[in-house]
């Protein structure tokens, strides 16, 4: 059996992303490791 | 939401615990029939399920939860995202460049004066409750205001010092200004966004300076020295369309032959916006702006999955977190301390919703008010409902149809997720694979 967490982010890390915003890297796109 | 990653994985994204978590097929198959009897309550792999989400008791209503979550993070007074333009001045000429198409545009510097108003509704605001905030530095070009760029950061630095409060600067430049006068900025600042568009003659037709030189040279010798002197990550853009969409795939052989992909955070590409510069149209094969923008997204998402197989990260596409749109206490600030929606109407008057005036926010109608509360009734029936919250306000005002499975379809977006995956967990999968399948984290 695999179960692996690969991310669980909190609350305090406004770094993900959403499907159609191409402007917003802080909020949008996180372009990073 | 399932996404298929390989013939022996699948990611499960739970967005209640903005949770990604990949199970072999066999717990995939346990899970969707609800069958547990394989996936023994005490062991770490059920609590893994249970700690991210994915397993949750029978009388939970995730969907309400989510909702109350969402709307408690847009209303919330901890949280502020600012995008400020430091300037409307810029030495390149983008031939797509949306400040062609912007009334409320008038070549100006953010001042010192007008930053204090910023700064003041900053500090009110934090001791109102205020947490976190992130700033991008935007513009036009924001390091030909580099004395205002060094001032905020500081002033932020001094900020989170003096309070409890975490903050952080991004910076969005066109890569040209990099000199001892910047050096510090870069520094500093948490992230680093560069554009190019292309190999060096595609780069060089779209975005020349303003005396008609390419600029390629100039950014790509500045995004080498940079990465070099500084730790801050530095993440490259290039805008699509239409017209240097069949050049990419060399830009990115380039990067790669270059030995770039562990040096720089990530590639993003993103589709020029329809109709947003005069005399510029994105398109030569669609026939419209709407058949152009899915067109374009899914091309994008090849071009992303060939960058993933070269190596680079790209962004994470899906999270339950709402854009700033959506958030009560987040807005594009231009340099007269205007505000809009999001830095896509930046200076236009479609999205002005109102100003900073001395240390408080004037809003000139319930618009914003409206978007961070209103979530429109297709979001409550929609599988996808929980990372799309009704789709781009921006797209929308354009006329666009945003909803995501218009845009890729079932098959573009787990492609997209998948590719955002192996870009960062390529190796994990490959552990799971190789240990047959008694890994458990």
């Amino acid at each position: 059996m695999v179960v692996i967490v690969l991310e669980q982010r909190g609350d305090t890390k406004p770094a993900g992303c959403i499907i159609y915003c191409s402007l917003c890297f802080i909020y949008g796109r996180d372009s990073g490791a | 939401m399932f996404f298929n990653i390989s013939p022996n994985f699948t990611v499960i994204y739970n967005a209640l615990h903005d949770s990604l978590v990949l199970v072999d097929k066999e717990t995939e198959r346990s899970l969707r029939e609800g069958n547990l009897a394989n996936i023994p309550s005490d062991s770490k792999e059920f609590k893994n399920l249970l700690r991210t989400g994915v397993l949750v008791e029978d009388n939970v209503d995730e969907d309400s939860l989510l909702q109350k979550k969402r709307l408690e993070l847009s209303l919330s007074h901890k949280y502020m995202g600012l995008w400020l333009s430091l300037t409307n001045k810029c030495n390149l000429a983008c031939k797509y460049c949306y400040q062609s198409t912007r009334a409320l545009m008038e070549g100006e510097d953010l001042s010192p004066e007008r930053w204090h108003k910023v700064y003041s509704y900053i500090i009110r605001k934090v001791k109102e409750g205020l947490k976190v905030i992130t700033m991008t530095l935007y513009g036009g070009e924001p390091l030909l205001n580099p004395s205002m760029a060094l001032r905020i950061i500081k002033d932020l630095d001094l900020l989170a010092q003096e309070f409890d409060v975490v903050s952080g600067v991004g910076l969005i430049t066109n890569g040209t200004v990099y000199n001892d006068d910047v050096g510090e900025i870069f520094e500093r600042v948490f992230q680093v966004q560069i554009t190019i568009d292309g190999p060096r003659e595609v780069h060089n037709e779209r975005r020349p300076f303003k005396s008609g030189e390419g600029s390629f040279d100039v950014i790509f010798n500045n995004l080498v020295k940079i990465i070099d002197r500084h730790k801050t990550r530095v993440s490259l853009r290039v805008n699509v369309d239409e017209h240097n969409v069949d050049y990419v795939e060399d830009f990115i052989n380039m990067l790669a032959e270059l030995r770039l992909r562990d040096r720089i955070a990530g590639i993003d590409l993103s589709p020029v916006q329809p109709d947003q510069a005069v005399r510029y149209v994105p398109f030569k094969t669609s026939k419209n702006y709407y058949e152009y923008y899915i067109n374009i997204s899914r091309k994008i998402v090849d071009l992303l999955e060939y960058a993933v197989e070269k190596g680079f990260k790209i962004g994470r596409v899906i999270t339950w977190w709402p854009c700033m749109c959506k958030l009560k206490q987040s807005y594009a600030v231009d340099e007269k301390l205007n505000l809009y929606y999001c830095p896509g109407f930046m200076y236009s008057p479609v999205g002005y919703i109102g100003y900073i005036s001395q240390d408080d926010v004037v809003l000139v109608s319930a618009a914003k008010e409206r978007i961070v509360t209103n979530i429109p009734s297709c979001a409550y029936n929609c599988k996808l409902g929980p990372v799309c919250y009704g789709g781009c306000v921006y797209l929308e005002s354009l006329g666009i149809p945003v909803c995501p499975y218009i845009l890729y379809g079932e098959e573009y977006l787990e492609r997209l997720v998948r590719a955002y995956v192996l870009s960062r967990y390529r190796e994990v999968i490959a552990r799971a694979g190789d240990s047959g399948g008694r890994q458990g984290y």
